[in-house]
């Protein structure tokens, strides 16, 4: 089972449709069919699904930080440029 | 720190080249042969039975040679194996418990081989369920283990090494371990800061330690949201609780987030850094207790390295995954400790105006 890390990385993205293919094992032995939308999106394209999520989520980590300190840049330069 | 300095140049190049080379190596670089799971994997003894195995990666004109099933010293080999293009390998097996067995949860071992992989052991734990039917008496008819050859798996084929449940999450290595890396490395950073600082009474070094502290619970947020959702597909949960590292975690991120309100708490500057440097050094080693030793002390734990293990051994990391492994440590690491020091030239600069301000 090929798969396209491209198209991964665009259902990631386009969690909104929901319209995910799960090539991924969600049935494994049958047993414990895990009925969690989530981790089966996470589980598809056998499990790559988790690592482009990790991937976002260190970005948006980082890129929420940066818009603090955007903001408390913005607040800085008004007060420097107000003297 | 002087912007134009060649270390932090090193720092700043260093980072973004070291991430630029896990990210496309850790991102492209194929997964090896190896199994993602087995469909109908429910059986009938004393009767031949079809299931599927689904291979990852195998290469075109994948050959099987062997199907095992395995419970401890009961082995059974299948009768015939097809292997289907679309990656199924359909496999027929008669399995006899005999009167000494009862239905059991089996392990299916596949030997195989293909135009790019070399003849290799695959493997799957706890895939096929063996239900004893009524008509299974008498011997049963397992193989020896001796009759096979041994059941190790050999590492040729180029790639990230493809380990059973882990599967593609194993690039996770190079994105989830070194949030914690870097966390553990800038609240170091932060304990020496605080130590300079009681020593010299330089209020710089106690802007140091407090910016060495956000950033490193950035790192520790960070790891916690990305282990949550790796472990929720790998350890069937968000959050195991009876894992002692994660509660170890969520204890020493409140004892970190009580340092922010302690500073913002007291006002006089000086008053703040010493209480706030004495309370991150007294930390620091709780938290690392509570992060590397109790898991190590407790009998059983899910994260690796821990539970009587010493670091990382062969089955965790392997050649391929130790060349992009320790690059991804060392590159987040310079990473967050780049941001560290924005946030301290920020802070810094923004202290000389307040200062001018008061002096107009």
């Amino acid at each position: 089972m090929k798969m396209n890390k491209l198209k991964a990385v665009i259902l990631i993205i386009d969690l909104s449709s929901m319209n995910f293919v799960i090539a991924g094992d969600s049935s494994v032995s049958g047993a414990n069919a895990v009925s969690d939308a989530a981790t089966n999106m996470l589980r598809g394209n056998a499990k790559f699904n988790v690592v482009a999520t990790v991937l976002v989520l260190i970005f948006i980590g980082i890129v929420l930080y940066l818009f603090r300190l955007d903001r408390k840049m913005t607040k800085l330069e008004k007060q420097i440029n107000q003297k | 720190m002087q912007s134009n300095s060649t270390g932090y140049k090193i720092i700043k190049i260093g980072s973004i080249v070291l991430i630029l080379y896990v990210l496309i190596g850790g991102l492209f670089l194929p997964l090896k042969t190896g199994i993602t799971g087995v469909n109908n994997g429910q059986l009938k003894s004393n009767e031949l039975q079809t299931f599927s195995v689904d291979l990852y990666n195998p290469g075109s004109g994948f050959v099987a040679e062997k199907v095992i099933l395995k419970h401890k010293n009961l082995v059974f080999q299948s009768q015939e194996n097809q292997y289907n293009e679309a990656g199924y390998l359909n496999t027929k097996i008669k399995v006899v418990l005999g009167d000494t067995q009862h239905s059991q949860l089996f392990d299916v071992f596949v030997f195989g081989s293909s135009n790019v992989s070399p003849k290799q052991w695959m493997y799957f734990p706890d895939a096929v369920w063996i239900e004893k039917s009524k008509s299974d008496t008498g011997a049963s008819n397992k193989i020896a283990l001796s009759n096979l050859t041994s059941l190790v798996k050999q590492d040729v084929q180029s790639g990230f090494p493809n380990r059973p449940i882990l599967n593609e999450s194993i690039r996770n290595l190079l994105y989830h371990v070194p949030m914690w890396f870097s966390m553990m490395f800038l609240l170091l950073l932060s304990v020496i800061f605080a130590i300079k600082y009681l020593m010299k009474n330089h209020l710089r070094d106690d802007l140091w330690s407090e910016s060495f502290i956000k950033i490193g619970i950035l790192n520790g947020i960070l790891g916690c949201v990305t282990g949550s959702s790796w472990a929720s597909i790998t350890w069937e949960s968000w959050w195991p609780s009876d894992d002692p590292k994660l509660n170890g975690v969520a204890i020493g991120m409140f004892m970190y987030l009580a340092y922010l309100i302690l500073r913002t708490s007291l006002k006089d500057p000086y008053q703040r850094a010493r209480i706030s440097s004495v309370y991150a050094i007294l930390i620091y080693p709780i938290f690392m207790a509570l992060i590397a030793i109790m898991p190590k002390l407790s009998a059983d734990t899910l994260h690796p390295g821990s539970g009587g293990t010493v670091g990382f051994n062969k089955y965790d990391l392997d050649n391929t995954l130790r060349l992009f492994f320790y690059p991804a440590v060392i590159g987040w690491i310079l990473f967050f400790l780049w941001i560290s020091i924005l946030r301290y030239r920020f802070e810094t600069i923004k202290n000389k105006q307040i200062e001018r301000d008061e002096n107009e």
